[in-house]
Parts: structure tokens; C-alpha cells; sequence
């Protein structure tokens, strides 16, 4: 599995390190209990398409990639 | 060692500082140019200007290597409410490489393409190798033909150094002083 | 040729031994019984691959090579079609046996877990120390000297001498990392539990990150060296997460703050000097004409400041141990120069151990109280939770649950009977009764023997346990059968008015 790193260009997936759904975004202070429990606990789980960030160790950067979770193939 | 293919080189403790841009605040790439004379490149890259060497190591971060020992003085007056300064000077440990099978050598623990039409002279790769972050630099050649840097973090060293050993000891190593 | 009887080819297949009573086992590495194969064909699991899901038959690593024809049989015979209506499952590579270390290759010991060494590793090996991993690093764990028969022993006149003299540290190990820019104090607000925006220049202060479930996540200083420069340490295991977490933090949660944040753990060495001598051990670091007595440089004080001869360091009054302690930290090629400067000025080297005996006499946690399921409140800091900032973990630390008052919470606790030793991973349960799962009310993180009180001394999580100081419990281990009568008392074993800090 390979990605595109913005800064570094194309790399091998051993010098990532993936955060999960770049989807969620994070509440405003305030929020529901409701919201945060979703924000920090619910996660979907598609067979498919996956929007995710992650982190390149090599220069720091967090990338949003979408992955097709089937094949490991990233699409963007 | 005159048929060892590979030859390595801890490089001399020279002054090194970590810049990095603050978002919006100021244009650290002309300021740079404006002092040492060369553009700082910016993706991965390395240009040399009046005594420093300028490589870019991330989204508008660079790290500045040589001259003088006032270096991250000089770059924290110069740059003032612009960039974020450190002095690095005794943070990485830096390996020269040089030698018939040093590409060959190096493709065996670095895991970036290594071929001479993708990594070339000037070229900065921030990798791993032998399960360490490193920064890998491609240097213009000399009298003793293609050159490679090597940094690692200074507690890492020996590990370092091993895997360097292992991915070229199958070419003949020799130890410079 | 004489021809051979019609009953010698009378063989018949025996999958099965008849009534038996005993189990009877059709895949050896699954544990997959005949009734097992019985009851996927009641279920209606007839086809074999449903067979296989069912009952995991054939899924070991030896994919059913042992015992899918059994199986498979025994289905057969279950649903009167023979082996082959029955049908096969698709095994996966590898078909021959492969010696594991194949696939490692290269990937082995040394050469797939880095070691680390700090700048002063050579002078400590120099003076004898004994070595220990602590995640990639060797940390010195305790400096023999002759006629000392154990670590114990060692690690004991450690501990005394920081307590009565003056001991140093190697503690280069923990995380470093530079926070620089206009935005600095507020991104750290964002990231730590409790209040930095308004730490005053020159300041130190103690910080708690949560993480965004509102547990407790890492633990650490921060220190300003300008109105846009601060310097934090991290744990020394989780300074890369910490480093991912907070880039994550600025990149991600916060592109709206103007800040930068750089590793530089490898640049400095840095030592603990600690004991009631440790200010004219430092004094003699320091280059002459600065001032740090009390008044100029009071406990939390920072500074940036020439050392070794005009070698440019950084001073910070901070304490692990209790006692009177300066962090000295000083770029890294002058590391061993400065454990030579420190030992030559009278202060004793201490390891690994004799820290962590310290830190256990005064009640600070560590990797064994921060282990991910502790909120701030269980170990005695909620009231550190800013009320008047937003920060990762505000909100979910405030779930009813994380608040009960029933959750286990830090205690220290000391042996009734002199002379007895604790266990580490001991479950607390009342006096009376049976020490099961049911009257489990927590369990003991760190003990340690502690030479300044004579007697063992240990921190536990207990049910309730601020409001149950005085109370008898016993530490059970049904492991090796041992258990020890227990009295709950203060985290705070040694000076609890904190008044050595200040010498």
C-alpha cells in the first residue's frame, strides 16, 4: 500500500500512521453529550471508500487520503 | 580498503537550525534568500549559499547546516517574528557515504526509489531506514564520485550505523576518519 | 499366484469411534469436537465452508491439514452424502512449513527495535552502572559500588544520599519538544488540561494532557522561555505519540493558531541534581554571576543561562523527588562533560531505581498510574481541570461515570507488620471475606522499599480510596499465594508539606 504525502511525494505505508476518519469533526465546546460520544467513540465501518488522516513520520504532515477499504487502493 | 564499495564518514559536528514558518506571518523563503543569496526550495531539496547548506524538511520547514557557530543566533535575529528557530546543532548525527555500491548499498535499508533518475544531486528524502526516521541527502559529486548524507537522531547513532553496516557489508565497508 | 480373500479389502472407514465417552476432537489446534460437527448440521451449517465459520474447523495454521477429512467426513455422514458431494475448503498458503524467522528476514532484535543512548551513556558505563531498557532507551538503573552485594542495596544508599546530601539523574530521556510562536501559550492551553497561556516568563509548571476521552494521557513540564517560547517535556515512552498527538492538534483541530512545535529531545542533555546540597552543586556548573538562590531562581523557575564556561544551558527548578532539585540541561555534546562537572562538585550518580523510589515516596505517578484508563480526579488532580478554557478531554472527563466518587483513586499504602514486603499488581479486598473478583476494590500500581522510612511503601488504586484513609485492607496475590495486611495513607509519604522543595 502506497500513498502521496504533500509534502514527500509517493511513499511506502511504513512511514505512515493512520488517525482514522477524517470525516468526524470535532464539537464546539458546549456540545451534547450526544455529540461527543459520536465524535469520539462512533466510527462507520464501510466496505468501500473511506475518507482517513494520516501521519507521515518523515516531516510531520497529517494527509487526508481515501482509501477503498476492500482493496487498500487509495483513490485521492 | 581500495575495493571496499562503500566507504562511510561521520561527518564533523557543524552548527544546524531547525526554521520553521510561521503560517501567514511574513515571507521566510525571501528572507533566506535575501541572506544567503539562494531561493530555500520548497518541497524536499537542497541548495548551498555562502556557507550554508538550506534543505527543505517539510511543509514550509527547513533545516540550515554550516557556517558559522552564531548560526541559529544569526537566523532567530534575521528571522524574528517570521519562523520558529531551534538550534539543532547536536541533534543528529550525520553519516557521509561514498563508494562504487553506495546506491546499491543504500537501496538495501532505505526504502525510497533510489535510482539516479529519481534521486539525484540536491535531492532530500525524510525516510526510513533500518526502523529509524532519517533525512537522506543526495550531494553534487566530488573527486570521489556520488555522495550521500545520512542524519539520524543523535541517540539513535549506533543503530544507525549498524543498519549501515548490514546494507553494505555484502560490498566491502570501509571506516573513514 | 494365490489369490487373496474378499474380506482382506473388507476395510471400513472409522471416523468415529462408536459410543465412546470421553470428548472427541476432530481438529486438534481449534479444539473442534464430533458433536461440534453434529450440531453445525442441526444448525443447518451443511455447507462445508459454513462448517468451517461455524465451527473454525480447518482455520489453524495448519489450514484442516490434521483434521478436514475427519471433519469432513463426519458431515458427510451427518447429512448421508458422501465425502466428495460433501466438497472441500480452499486452504491458504503457506502449504509447506516455513521457519518464522523467514519472513522477519533482517527484521530481528537489534536491528527491529533501535536502541538509544544518551550522551552520557559512556561516562555511566565508566562508573559501573547496571543498565535497563526503558522503551528504546538505556537507562542507567543503579551504580554498584564495591561490597554492595544487590541492587537493593545500591539503589538504598542512592535514595539516602539524594535525601541527605546531593544525587544526580540522567534524565535526557524524557521528551523535549520546542513550542514557538504568538499562538504558543493558547495552543497550549488547547492541549493541556490545565491553565499555560498566563505562565509567567522565567516559570515552570506542571502539565496534564487528557486525551480526548477525557482519561489521562501523558504528563509532563512546561516551561517559558519568552512570551513566544515555551519548552515542554513528555514521558519518556509516549514522547512520539505526544509529538503525533500535538501536530495533529495544530494541523488538524487548530490551523487557526499561529504556532510551530519541533522535537528536540535529541539536542539537550539533561540531569536532575537533588538533594539539600544541590544548589552549590549547581552553583558550581553555573558560570559565575548568576544568581540562583532562592529569592533569584525560587522553586519553578526557568531560565536560559551560561554554564560549563560560557556553553549556553537551560536551568529549571523542578523536582521529581521531593528534594531540592534543579534540571540542568545542556546541548548534547557537552552531556558527559557535565555529569563529569556534577560529580566532580560532590553529587552522587543515581539510576533508574532510586527515581523511582523517590517518585513513589512522594506520590507522583508514572507509566504504572497512567495507564490509560486513570482519569485526572483518580489520581487526586481533578481540581487541575481548567474550568475557564476549552482543552482536549474537557468534555468528556465531565461524564457522570469518570466523576462517581466510587471510582478507584489513588492512595498510598504501607504494610501493617514491619519487616513485610508488597507486591506490585496485588489486589486490594476488605479484611473479612473471600479475596475474589466479587470484593476486588482495586489493585496496587508501584511499590517500592523505601530506605528514608525503613519499611516497605506502595500506591494503590482503591474504590473510594481518598475518603478511606486509616482503613485496614489486605494486598492479595492468588498468584504465588501471598497476601499482606495493608493500612491506607496520603500519596504522600515523605515531607508532605512539600517544605525540602524549597531548601
Amino acid at each position: 500500500m502506497r500513498m502521496t504525502c504533500p509534502v514527500c511525494g509517493e511513499r511506502g505505508s511504513e512511514e505512515f500512521a493512520c488517525g482514522g476518519d477524517a470525516s468526524r469533526v470535532r464539537p464546539e465546546p458546549g456540545a451534547s453529550a450526544e455529540a461527543w460520544v459520536e465524535y469520539v467513540y462512533m466510527r462507520a465501518n464501510p466496505a468501500g471508500p473511506h475518507s482517513e488522516v494520516w501521519y507521515h513520520h518523515g516531516c510531520r504532515t497529517w494527509l487526508t487520503v481515501t482509501r477503498d477499504t476492500r482493496t487498500n487502493t487509495v483513490l485521492v | 580498503m581500495a575495493d571496499a564499495g562503500v566507504t562511510l564518514r561521520r561527518a564533523e559536528a557543524r552548527p544546524m537550525a531547525g526554521v520553521a514558518a510561521f503560517a501567514g506571518a511574513g515571507d521566510v523563503q525571501g528572507a533566506l534568500a535575501q541572506a544567503f543569496g539562494v531561493a530555500a526550495p520548497a518541497r524536499p531539496g537542497r541548495v548551498e549559499g555562502q556557507g550554508v547548506a538550506i534543505s527543505c524538511v517539510g511543509a514550509g520547514h527547513w533545516l540550515v547546516a554550516g557556517g558559522e557557530a552564531g548560526l541559529p543566533a544569526r537566523l532567530r535575529t534575521l528571522l524574528d517574528g517570521q519562523a520558529a528557530v531551534t538550534d539543532q546543532s547536536d541533534m543528529w548525527d550525520v553519516t557521509c557515504l561514498h563508494g562504487s555500491s553506495v546506491r546499491e548499498a543504500l537501496a538495501r535499508c532505505v526504502q525510497v526509489d533510489l535510482h539516479p533518475s529519481r534521486f539525484g544531486a540536491g535531492d532530500v528524502a525524510l525516510t526510513r531506514a533500518g526502523h529509524l526516521d532519517v533525512i537522506l541527502w543526495c550531494m553534487a559529486d566530488g573527486a570521489v564520485g556520488e555522495r550521500f548524507e545520512i542524519a539520524v537522531w543523535r541517540s539513535y547513532a549506533g543503530s544507525l550505523h549498524h543498519a549501515l553496516h548490514a546494507a553494505a557489508g555484502a560490498f566491502g565497508v570501509h571506516v573513514a576518519d | 499366484m494365490p489369490a487373496s480373500g474378499a474380506e482382506s479389502a473388507g476395510i471400513e472407514a472409522l471416523w468415529q469411534v462408536p459410543d465412546s465417552q470421553g470428548k472427541a476432537f476432530v481438529d486438534f489446534q481449534n479444539d473442534v469436537t464430533a458433536p461440534d460437527v453434529a450440531l453445525a448440521a442441526r444448525e443447518g451449517f451443511t455447507a462445508v465452508e459454513h462448517l468451517k465459520r461455524y465451527t473454525t474447523l480447518g482455520m489453524a495454521t495448519d489450514q484442516g491439514k490434521t483434521s478436514n477429512v475427519v471433519g469432513l467426513a463426519l458431515m458427510a455422514a451427518q447429512t448421508g452424502r458422501s465425502i466428495a458431494q460433501t466438497g472441500t475448503t480452499v486452504f491458504r498458503p503457506p502449504y509447506t512449513p516455513v521457519a518464522v524467522g523467514v519472513f522477519a528476514g533482517h527484521h530481528r532484535g537489534r536491528d527491529f527495535k533501535p536502541t538509544r543512548l544518551t550522551p552520557a551513556h559512556a561516562w555511566a558505563k565508566a562508573q559501573g552502572a547496571v543498565f535497563v531498557e526503558a522503551g528504546e532507551w538505556m537507562r542507567a538503573a543503579y551504580f554498584p559500588q564495591s561490597g554492595e552485594a544487590d541492587w537493593q542495596t545500591s539503589t538504598n544508599r542512592e535514595v539516602l544520599t539524594v535525601r541527605s546530601a546531593c544525587g544526580f539523574c540522567d534524565v535526557t530521556t524524557l521528551g523535549k519538544i520546542d513550542v514557538q510562536g504568538p499562538d504558543a501559550g493558547k495552543f497550549l492551553d488547547f492541549v493541556y488540561a490545565n491553565a499555560m497561556a498566563g505562565l509567567a516568563v522565567g516559570r515552570a509548571r506542571y502539565g496534564l494532557m487528557l486525551r480526548e476521552d477525557g482519561l489521562v494521557f501523558d504528563d509532563g513540564t512546561v516551561a517559558r522561555l519568552s512570551p513566544t517560547h515555551f519548552v515542554i517535556t513528555t514521558t519518556t515512552a509516549n514522547a512520539g505519540r505526544v509529538l503525533r498527538h500535538m501536530e495533529f492538534c495544530r494541523q488538524v483541530l487548530r490551523p487557526d493558531l499561529c504556532v510551530c512545535i519541533e522535537p528536540v529531545t535529541d539536542q539537550w542533555a539533561q540531569f536532575a541534581v537533588a538533594g539539600p546540597h544541590a544548589r552549590r552543586v549547581v552553583a558550581s556548573v553555573v558560570d559565575p554571576g548568576t544568581d540562583i538562590g532562592n529569592a533569584a531562581f525560587p522553586f519553578m523557575a526557568a531560565a536560559e543561562m551560561p554554564m560549563l564556561g560560557g556553553v549556553a544551558g537551560r536551568l529549571f527548578r523542578i523536582s521529581f523527588s521531593g528534594e531540592m532539585a534543579y534540571e540542568v540541561a545542556v546541548p548534547a555534546r557537552h552531556g558527559e562533560a557535565l555529569a563529569q562537572a556534577l560529580h566532580a562538585a560532590g553529587a552522587v550518580p543515581y539510576g533508574l531505581e532510586a527515581l523511582n523510589v523517590m517518585r513513589i515516596e512522594k506520590g507522583h505517578p508514572t507509566g504504572a498510574e497512567l495507564d490509560g484508563r486513570t482519569s485526572a480526579a483518580d489520581l487526586g488532580m481533578g481540581k487541575m481541570l481548567s474550568t475557564k478554557k476549552e482543552f482536549i478531554g474537557r468534555a468528556m472527563a465531565q461524564r457522570p461515570a469518570l466523576l462517581d466518587p466510587q471510582r478507584p483513586q489513588l492512595v498510598g499504602i504501607k504494610p501493617v507488620a514491619g519487616g513485610v514486603a508488597l507486591q506490585a499488581g496485588a489486589h486490594m479486598v476488605p479484611l473479612d471475606g473471600p479475596a475474589d473478583a466479587a470484593h476486588d476494590q482495586g489493585h496496587v500500581s508501584s511499590v517500592a522499599y523505601s530506605a528514608t522510612l525503613g519499611h516497605w511503601i506502595g500506591l494503590a488504586f482503591v474504590a473510594g480510596g481518598s475518603r478511606r484513609i486509616g482503613e485496614r485492607m489486605r494486598a492479595v496475590n492468588p498468584l504465588q499465594g501471598r497476601e499482606a495486611e495493608v493500612e491506607i495513607v496520603s500519596k504522600v509519604f515523605v515531607d508532605p508539606e512539600g517544605s525540602r522543595l524549597h531548601g
